[in-house]
This record gives C-alpha cells, sequence and structure tokens, in this order.
C-alpha cells in the first residue's frame, strides 16, 4: 500500500511539474516540485527506499524531459543518500532545515545539468544558466514553504510506523 | 549480524543503483525511447487532467468578470422578451380581429344585394374627438381614400352594425362621421313593427328617430336598420336599438331615443360599402 501510495503521489509531482509548473513561472524562472519531494523522501523514508523512490523520481524526470537518461536519476540518488547520511546529525524536522536542504540540494541539481550539458557538449550560456538557476532555486525555496507541510504529512503518515520501528 | 547484512546489502543496492544511472547515460537514445513513450503514454491522462484543472482556474476571474456583464445582458434580454411578447400578444389581436372582419365580409356579401355595393376591408388609423357648438363630437380616419374607390356618403360598418359615413376623401385616407354625430343622417326603419323614419345623431352614444307620429307602433327594444329608401345605401343593416319612446310636448310626435348598434371604442377595423359607380 505504501508503495502504491507512494509511487501515485510521485506520479502525481511529475504531472505537477509538467503542467502547474510552467504556469507559475515568474522571470521564466520555473520552480522544481521534484527536488521539494526528493529531499522530503530522503528525509521521512528509511534509507534504502528514500534513495531508491528519488532514483525513480529522477529516472522518471529523465524520460519525461528526454535529458540523457541517469543524469537526474544519478543526481537524485546522490542527494537522498547525502540527505539520509547526514539526518541524524540535523534538525530535520524543522521547517528552516528542509528549506535549506532544498536550496542546497535544487543548487546541487543544477551543478548536474550543468556538467551533463558541458560533458555532452552542448552550447552553455554561463551567466544566463546560471540567472535562471539561481532565480529557480529562489522560487523552489519559496515554493517549498507550502509544498514541503503537504508532503510532509503525506509521507509522514505513510512511513510514521516504520520509522518508529 | 543480520543488521550488518541488511545494512550491506542496502549499501550494494545503492552502489547498485549509481552504477545503473551511469550505465543508462551511455545507452544510445533509441534505446530509452520506448520507455520514454510508455511513461508518456502512462502520464498522459493525468496531466490531461491537471492541465485542464489549470485551465478552469486561471479563466475564472475572467468568467466571474463575464459573469456581471451576463447578468445586465440577461436583464436587457429579458426586457426584450417582455416587449416580443406584448408584440406578439398585440398581433395575435390583430389577427383574431382579421379573422372577424373576413367572416364579416362573407357574411355581408351573402346578405348585400348582389348589385349596387362593392365591400372594401379598411383599417382606422386614428380616433379623433372633436369639440363642436353641440358637444364633443367623435370621427375616425380610415386608411383608405380615393384611390381605393371610396367617396362621400359610404356607409361604414362593423358586422351588420353601421358605425358612419364617410364624409371627407383624399387619395389616400378618408374621414368618418359617426352615428351619433348630429350631423349624421339616415333613411331608417324600426323592426317589427317597420316604422319608416329618420336616424340623426345626438351627441354622445345616442340618437333620435325623427319624424315618428305618435301613433306609430315604436316599442324599447325594436331594432332599427337602414331603409335603404335614399338608394344610397345598401338596406337592412342594422344601426342600434330604440332604448326610450315617450310622447313629445305637442303629442303628434314620437321621441325615440336610439342606442347604437356599434360601440366605437372597441373598433379598429371596418368595412366600406361602396357604390358601384353607374356603368358608362
Amino acid at each position: 500500500m505504501r508503495w502504491l501510495v507512494t509511487a501515485a503521489l510521485l506520479l502525481l509531482v511529475l504531472a505537477l511539474q509538467a503542467t502547474a509548473a510552467p504556469r507559475i513561472a515568474l522571470f521564466d524562472a520555473v520552480p522544481d516540485f521534484l527536488i521539494i519531494l526528493v529531499v522530503q523522501l530522503a528525509l521521512l523514508c528509511p534509507e534504502l527506499q528514500g534513495v531508491l523512490w528519488s532514483w525513480a523520481v529522477g529516472f522518471l524526470a529523465d524520460l519525461r524531459w528526454g535529458n540523457l537518461v541517469g543524469v537526474m536519476a544519478l543526481t537524485y540518488g546522490l542527494i537522498a543518500l547525502v540527505i539520509c547520511g547526514i539526518r541524524r546529525q540535523i534538525f530535520a524536522g524543522h521547517i528552516l532545515t528542509r528549506l535549506l536542504l532544498v536550496v542546497v540540494a535544487d543548487f546541487l541539481q543544477h551543478v548536474a545539468v550543468m556538467f551533463s550539458q558541458i560533458i555532452r557538449g552542448q552550447k552553455l550560456y554561463f551567466l544566463l544558466f546560471w540567472r535562471q538557476a539561481l532565480l529557480g532555486v529562489v522560487y523552489t525555496a519559496a515554493v517549498a514553504v507550502v509544498l514541503l507541510p503537504l508532503l510532509s504529512l503525506v509521507l509522514g503518515r505513510l512511513y510514521r510506523e516504520r520509522r518508529a520501528v | 549480524m543480520n543488521r550488518r547484512n541488511a545494512r550491506r546489502l542496502q549499501n550494494i543496492l545503492v552502489f547498485l543503483c549509481l552504477v545503473v544511472s551511469v550505465a543508462l547515460m551511455t545507452l544510445p537514445v533509441r534505446w530509452t525511447q520506448p520507455g520514454r513513450t510508455v511513461l508518456l503514454s502512462g502520464i498522459a491522462p493525468i496531466e490531461l487532467g491537471l492541465s485542464a484543472a489549470f485551465d478552469a482556474l486561471a479563466i475564472l476571474p475572467e468568467r466571474l468578470r463575464d459573469s456581471s456583464h451576463l447578468l445586465d445582458k440577461n436583464t436587457a434580454l429579458s426586457a426584450r422578451v417582455i416587449e416580443l411578447e406584448t408584440e406578439r400578444d398585440f398581433l395575435k389581436t390583430r389577427c383574431t380581429e382579421e379573422e372577424n372582419l373576413i367572416e364579416q365580409l362573407t357574411d355581408l356579401k351573402r346578405v348585400l344585394p348582389d348589385v349596387g355595393y362593392q365591400l372594401l376591408p379598411a383599417q382606422i388609423v386614428s380616433k379623433e374627438r372633436v369639440r363642436t357648438l353641440s358637444g364633443l363630437m367623435r370621427s375616425f380616419t380610415l386608411g383608405c381614400g380615393v384611390s381605393s374607390g371610396v367617396r362621400n356618403d359610404d356607409l361604414v360598418v362593423v358586422g351588420y352594425a353601421v358605425v358612419g359615413k364617410v364624409t371627407a376623401v383624399s387619395p389616400s385616407a378618408s374621414t368618418v362621421r359617426v352615428l351619433t354625430d348630429p350631423d349624421f343622417r339616415i333613411a331608417a326603419r324600426t323592426i317589427p313593427s317597420g316604422v319608416e323614419a329618420l336616424l340623426v345623431g345626438y351627441g354622445e352614444n345616442r340618437c333620435l328617430l325623427n319624424y315618428v307620429e305618435s301613433r306609430a307602433p315604436v316599442k324599447t327594444g325594436d331594432y332599427v336598420v337602414t331603409s335603404g329608401f335614399e338608394g344610397l345605401h345598401p338596406p337592412e343593416l342594422l344601426l342600434g336599438t330604440v332604448e326610450n319612446v315617450a310622447q313629445t310636448a305637442s303629442g303628434r310626435l314620437l321621441y325615440v331615443e336610439v342606442k347604437p348598434a356599434v360601440n366605437l371604442d372597441r373598433v379598429s377595423q371596418v368595412i366600406v360599402v361602396r357604390r358601384r359607380p353607374a356603368p358608362g
């Protein structure tokens, strides 16, 4: 049941990223719902599941947006792995901590995207890219203020028992 | 020990995940295309549904703004509907009147002598009240005149009942003097008593029968019809009913008051009984 609900949530957030995010774009900056989901999955799910789900999110994102398949999967997987590793050492329950994690994760994701573009030999307008990326990071953090508690509510209810065990 | 194994398995799985990611990056695009197609076909309905919902949300303020315009428009249309309903009712009444007129024409054609008269349906264009020396007199104007063959002294009827006489004619309109006008005169006869007399107008909604001898058997309720003796008008057209019979002061004649058969207020269409022009 948990797997099913988590998969449905994942597909829903993916669909929201494709439909809702472009509609609320500000100065061409689009919020990233997926990275918020990844942070919440890494914080609330058991370690292995957190990494696997995050990897799945990245994999589906790669397929959905036609990236080089594996780039976002690897990035999200690594981000989740790091968050899972440090979540016992930080105040993971605090909203500010989570917001900070979202900001850092989004930033790292953009770094990964930049490198993948460089590796693939695609033309990169560095300043333009980072202007958009930073705007996106700020916007994602703003959206995360609303989205984090919502996801926390759903995932917290799903994985509370497991974590208690 | 179990915990350590689980931990090791976990690490292996995570490592495998990362390795698979790197391996996927090296795959040619055509290998990942089926996966992309499957995902898109699976997620497309959700995206379409969400898209429709967001579109609806986006145009909601515009719709709300439009709704106020629609309310105004609706009010205007409601008023127009009432207007059109009134017009429809009016036209229905006109239609009924036309049907009545056709019926009257048919009846009159059956009753009137075949030779000498033609029937012309006419619309009353206006009704006037004129103040004269003898009081407030009524007349009305018809929308037909010389060009339609109307002439002075032609009788104007509704059904079998006389309304008045044409007194002035222009090419496209004619004025009718009503039965109650003091200047109106016509040869009349009472039914069933059969007394011949002259009917004259006597002001507001009244006429008198002149020259009726005191011994004449006229009674209240007798019908008064045209006698046709002048040769100008057809006989047997209803003028009114006797309402009051009394002796005059001299005692030689009767004072016979007649109530006209037609109430002019309710008339909008009439028939002009035209005399056919003499051949040659």
